[in-house]
């Protein structure tokens, strides 16, 4: 595999888009409520730590406890996500919503994505908000839950040699975090903008006393902006798993011998006429 | 030789047109020769020599090494979230 592998970041989100809105019923319903625990508790722990401030300290066993409840919902997180990958391969192969089939994770494919997004979490509880890490742990979430289709070794080693392999070989992994990452800020600015505008609606037009609303979900509110980002981050998860599995059939069909076997029939095909 | 010529049949089986190419020895096969593993395209040998040293590894050792991976990340989790979260937002 070389670093020149050129896969059009173009074609890839545009088959995602395809296949979230063919996935649309059930999958991405399953894949919102499998990670909605995760992003209200990640919200919930920040907001904890925010207002506990210099007493923080003082009450670490509370804040292991959310802690636990965090890794307990990153863990089912990971399987909604590990489902919606599945949902989206076999979509994409079949062209159809899958059924079922799709629920039916083998346990090297559900080990290799829990011990992925465990990784994940590690990371993203130790650099919190540093923003040079979110489109990393990005890439790598979004190739091991995708590579983690059709693998029949659960260790965690060979699935990162995978990840690191795909990485090296394309730079589309890196144009689609910023592409996404652009997303989920246009996401983000629509939110506000939405829910200051309903406000004012609300209040100006038909009357109603918006006061305590205004109050709770104002984006001056450190609660209610949070909640905001969890909610754009919430919106483009299925474009970026959909986008990422893309991305990975691409690179296994370059790297498996099917776009061999494809030339070989166009090349039979001009020899025979 | 042109690799449009060396493309036309299969290696072990003269007569049948090539269908594949082995991602291993780069041999054209037939459609029954080929066998698609993890999603890419072998010939009997090759992937009888992929499969020889799985077989004599012990099939539990993985299973366990990420049993105990989980677990260590899952503290790891746990305590960056405590430690790291008390000192940026404590302070």
């Amino acid at each position: 595999m070389s670093a020149s592998l050129r896969i059009p970041v173009t074609e890839v989100l545009d088959e995602a888009v395809d296949t979230v809105r063919s996935l649309f019923v059930p999958w991405v319903g399953i894949l919102m409520l499998g990670v909605l625990p995760f992003r209200l508790l990640f919200v919930h722990l920040v907001l904890e730590l925010l207002d506990a401030g210099e007493a923080a300290g003082e009450l670490a066993s509370y804040f292991r406890e959310l802690a636990w409840m965090l890794v307990a919902a990153c863990l089912l997180a990971t399987l909604a996500r590990a489902v919606f990958a599945r949902a989206c391969h076999l979509g994409m192969a079949a062209r159809i919503s899958p059924g079922m089939e799709a629920a039916r994770l083998g346990a090297s494919e559900a080990a290799a994505c829990i011990a992925v997004g465990l990784i994940a979490l590690v990371v993203v509880n130790a650099t919190w908000f540093m923003v040079f890490t979110l489109p990393l742990v990005a890439i790598a979430l979004g190739l091991g839950l995708a590579l983690a289709h059709g693998t029949s070794q659960p260790g965690p080693v060979a699935h990162a040699g995978r990840i690191v392999r795909a990485v090296t070989s394309s730079n589309t992994p890196l144009l689609l975090a910023i592409v996404l990452g652009c997303a989920v800020m246009v996401g983000f600015v629509t939110i506000i903008m939405s829910t200051s505008f309903a406000l004012w609606l609300a209040g100006g037009i038909f009357g109603l006393d918006p006061g305590a609303a205004s109050v709770v979900l104002s984006p001056e509110a450190p609660h209610a902006l949070m909640l905001y980002a969890s909610l754009a981050l919430m919106l483009v998860e299925p474009f970026w798993l959909a986008a990422f599995v893309s991305f990975v059939r691409r690179l296994r069909a370059s790297s498996s011998g099917e776009d061999l076997r494809a030339w070989l029939l166009r090349l039979s095909a001009s020899r025979a006429r | 030789m042109t690799l449009e010529t060396v493309a036309k049949n299969c290696v072990r089986h003269a007569d049948r047109p090539g269908a594949a190419i082995c991602m291993s020895c780069r041999a054209v096969i037939c459609q029954e020769c080929t066998t698609t593993w993890e999603g890419i395209c072998h010939c009997a040998p090759c992937l009888a020599a992929k499969a020889r040293p799985r077989r004599q590894a012990h099939a539990l050792l993985p299973w366990i090494g990420l049993v105990l991976t989980c677990a260590v990340l899952m503290l790891l989790a746990v305590e960056a979230a405590v430690t790291t979260g008390t000192l940026i937002f404590g302070s």
